[in-house]
């Protein structure tokens, strides 16, 4: 065996601890979540009911799982529009400088490590939603349920609204990319037939790029499934029926927030842990279906 | 003229498409053998097949011999091919990250040839005769890249000399050049003829004409002709050279 | 004629409206969120807030001092399992990753950077904390570990994949092995990049809490082993922001002016040392 061989086994194999750790984990977690299972059924997925005192247990993750998604959802139906105007804004209207500065700034957003989103989130973001956004729509539009319940500032609306601001680097550095690899041809043809900047960007530009930016609203998606912190402090942490997103303002939880707030106060020997620990197998796989298919649909569009 | 390289029957292809047809060439010992021909006739896939470079490319298919002194080099192993078959390239590739010093220590560590504190004389050995020592020996700790295009060459010919090669591929080396630094190159080929065998690919006749001794044209993947020359240049004895070095083909 | 030329000006002017003000909504959080971090958390900032321990729940004395420690050990130690990991793998995916028997370890580094970290915090809870039956700095270190891998072999194989063919091939040709070639001329050329990376995956880690809150636990103690629970800034942050008590708020803010403060230095360190290559 010669030195390149062995270096090619020794980097295989600390390369393969990637691999290992990924299976050890998928068994891990679907060896911890089959106890919970086997108790509850199919129930473990599709109810709201959530009890782990002893005797009494039972668990069911649905109202959890809707949060994830209605939180990401919002952080998207917010998020993206935002990001897509910021890469407009720096690939159509910035010079160097701007843009450089600019994009410096946004790219600070991602640094800022999501406990202190929490932490702001809880003490000065909750209540600018609660007195400029929540407080009008409850009074003006109460009669429809989601603008229902009595606003708190700590409910599904704060949680995606944070995660909105949390999406916004990821995905309007994916869209600049993307919308700066329109060729010159494109724009200038629309140009040249009389168009404006708009229409070079409503017919040219979105078109031409519309499947990476589609990738981009993946990866903000992955981004908002995952993230736990910053939205178990402002979400409310409501559980069981309560946890059912009946309205914007009610207080909710998400896969992840729940397992963050309860963990550590699961009784070992009940099928607390076991339920906690299916949460995060399902998250997983959220977060897994998201990402890869931002990343088929990113890779393809960058070749 | 004693033979250094002998060339017997070598073939190349990237994966389907033959790109050298049954190439013989022996080439002198201490001389300038340049090969000459149109772009694209596979001249400088020619000179990285006698470098084995073409080992790494999954692609690359070579089929022949080459022979060093006799052996032949795809027998032997790729690595003390190498470091007696040293190659120079078109552009010039300082290790970026490296102090001058380092790029022309360099191999010399990495091959493990050297104690530490023969280094040092090495590296100024290789400089002086890379005619680089005079303009850097104040600055051998500075980044390579700090130094002109044209020194950067004389940098990486300095490189390859640290290794005491016994032949040096040159792949058109002045192309990416002004012309002071072309010129200083050439004497520096020159100069260094009487210590190493050389092969220098140029899609310069004038150039070729200037420093070498022997010259192969070729075209379409085969050697058309192989001469003196000076005889090549005054008497071609195929048609298709004399178009060649009349300008009639490029 | 008119009306399609105010037509024009109107969608122009909405157009530009549309990303100006995009852009202002993104940029007021951030400067939001660090003025307010300063404004609270500069008035929890003095000596003991440096040397003391928290002290007990609504006391107004004491500090963050075993969450600074702690931050510091669970980095270094996840630091000194991740990195050379993290680094060995991105040289083997830039080196073989594009072989078809690599597909699998290329796929798997991929998923695991997609990993919600606390997912990795369950995983180390259930196969370290469980078994070894407590909480453990040792623990969260080696969550945090999992958290560094991907990000660290993703950034070492893009530098490599920046480094121009041309240096690895002149390497080649003086005839050094294939493997000193990688890692003395390929990866000595993406240096910066790498160490970019590393520095990159060192901020994130640090900025943690999730996967350290069921593996790590928290403490109000000095360290005391690596089997034992251990203290962060993050934890602290988070345990302390909900608590009825002002001091103990007042704590979360001023740890998370220094957490920032670490974060937006790294971060700008890369960004400008990224400009000086």
């Amino acid at each position: 065996m010669n030195e390149d061989e062995v270096f090619y086994l020794f980097s295989l194999a600390v390369a393969s601890i990637s691999l290992l750790l990924l299976a050890l984990i998928l068994v891990v977690l679907v060896q911890y979540t089959l106890p919970v299972i086997k108790e509850m059924g199919f129930d473990y997925f599709i109810t709201s009911s959530w009890n782990p005192v002893f005797g009494k247990e039972k668990y069911g993750i649905l109202p959890y799982f809707l949060g994830t998604v209605l939180t990401s959802f919002i952080a998207v139906l917010v998020g993206v529009p935002i990001s897509f105007g910021i890469a407009l804004f720096l690939t159509e209207y910035s010079n160097k400088t701007l843009k450089k500065y600019l994009s410096i700034m946004i790219d600070l957003l991602a640094a800022i490590p999501s406990v202190i989103y929490g932490l702001w989130g809880f003490f000065v973001f909750r209540n600018f939603i609660l007195d400029y956004i929540e407080k009008p729509l409850h009074n003006y539009f109460g009669k429809i349920s989601i603008f229902s319940a009595t606003p708190t500032g700590l409910d599904f609306l704060s949680g995606g609204l944070i995660l909105a601001i949390m999406i916004i680097p990821i995905v309007s550095s994916v869209t600049r990319e993307v919308l700066e690899l329109v060729p010159t041809e494109i724009k200038e043809g629309i140009y040249a037939i009389g168009g404006n900047r708009y229409d070079v960007i409503v017919y040219g530009s979105i078109r031409y790029s519309k499947n990476g930016i589609l990738g981009a609203i993946l990866l903000g998606l992955g981004r908002a499934v995952g993230e736990t912190m910053a939205v178990s402090m402002v979400i409310g942490n409501a559980t069981g029926e309560n946890a059912l997103p009946r309205s914007l303002f009610s207080a909710g939880q998400t896969l992840s927030s729940l397992i963050a707030n309860e963990f550590n106060e699961a009784n070992p020997t009940s099928l607390h842990p076991n339920a906690l620990v299916g949460a995060g197998l399902v998250l997983l796989m959220m977060a897994i279906v998201v990402n890869l298919g931002a990343r088929a649909i990113v890779s393809k569009y960058k070749r | 003229m004693k033979t250094k390289i002998e060339i017997r029957n070598l073939n190349v292809w990237f994966n389907k498409r033959q790109v050298i047809y049954d190439v013989n060439l022996k080439v002198p010992e201490q001389a300038i053998t340049a090969v000459i021909g149109p772009s694209g006739c596979g001249k400088s896939t020619l000179l990285r097949a006698i470098n084995r470079l073409h080992d790494l490319i999954p692609e690359a298919k070579v089929k022949g011999e080459v022979l060093l002194d006799g052996k032949d080099i795809y027998k032997e192993d790729p690595l003390v091919v190498r470091r007696k078959i040293g190659m120079v390239f078109q552009k010039p590739v300082p290790f970026p990250s490296m102090s001058i010093f380092e790029n022309v220590a360099i191999g010399v560590k990495l091959n493990d040839l050297a104690k530490k504190e023969r280094l040092e004389k090495i590296v100024e050995r290789s400089l002086r005769m890379a005619a680089l020592w005079e303009e850097v020996k104040d600055i051998l700790e500075s980044p390579a890249t700090s130094l002109s295009v044209g020194q950067q060459q004389r940098l990486t010919i300095a490189r390859t000399l640290a290794l005491e090669p016994e032949v040096l591929l040159m792949d058109e080396p002045t192309s990416a050049l002004d012309p002071v630094s072309m010129k200083k190159i050439e004497e520096l080929i020159v100069n260094l003829k009487n210590d190493y065998t050389i092969v220098v690919v140029t899609h310069d006749m004038r150039q070729a004409a200037r420093i070498s001794d022997f010259t192969a044209f070729m075209y379409e993947g085969k050697i058309i002709e192989f001469n003196e020359t000076s005889e090549l240049f005054r008497n071609p004895k195929e048609e298709i050279t004399e178009k060649y070095i009349t300008g009639r083909i490029s | 004629m008119i009306s399609l030329r105010v037509k024009k000006k109107v969608q122009n002017t909405f157009l530009f409206l549309f990303a100006f003000l995009s852009t202002i909504i993104a940029i007021i959080p951030l400067f939001s969120i660090i003025f307010e971090v300063i404004k609270n958390g500069i008035e929890a900032i003095n000596l003991d807030f440096f040397i003391q321990l928290p002290g007990p729940l609504g006391e107004s004395i004491g500090g963050i001092a075993n969450a600074i420690q702690g931050t510091l050990i669970l980095v270094t130690l996840a630091s000194i399992i991740g990195v050379p990991i993290g680094v060995i793998t991105g040289i083997y995916l830039y080196e073989y990753g594009k072989e078809k028997k690599s597909t699998l370890i290329s796929f798997s580094v991929d998923l695991l950077y997609d990993l919600p970290s606390i997912v990795v915090g369950i995983f180390v809870y259930i196969t370290v904390v469980s078994p070894m039956r407590s909480f453990s700095a040792l623990a969260g270190a080696l969550a945090l570990a999992i958290v560094m891998i991907p990000i660290i072999a993703k950034t070492t194989e893009e530098s490599l994949t920046l480094v121009p063919p041309t240096i690895s091939e002149a390497g080649i040709a003086l005839g050094i092995p294939k493997w000193k070639n990688i890692v003395f001329i390929v990866l000595n050329s993406a240096k910066n990049g790498v160490l970019n990376g590393i520095v990159l995956a060192v901020a994130r880690i640090t900025g943690e809490t999730a996967p350290l809150i069921m593996t790590c636990l928290g403490s109000n103690f000095w360290f005391s082993g690596m089997d034992k629970p251990i203290n962060s800034l993050t934890l602290l942050i988070w345990r302390y922001a909900m608590q009825p008590y002002p001091s103990a708020v007042k704590k979360a803010w001023g740890a998370a002016f220094l957490l920032l403060l670490v974060a937006l230095a790294l971060n700008l360190l890369v960004k400008s040392g990224g400009e000086r290559k």
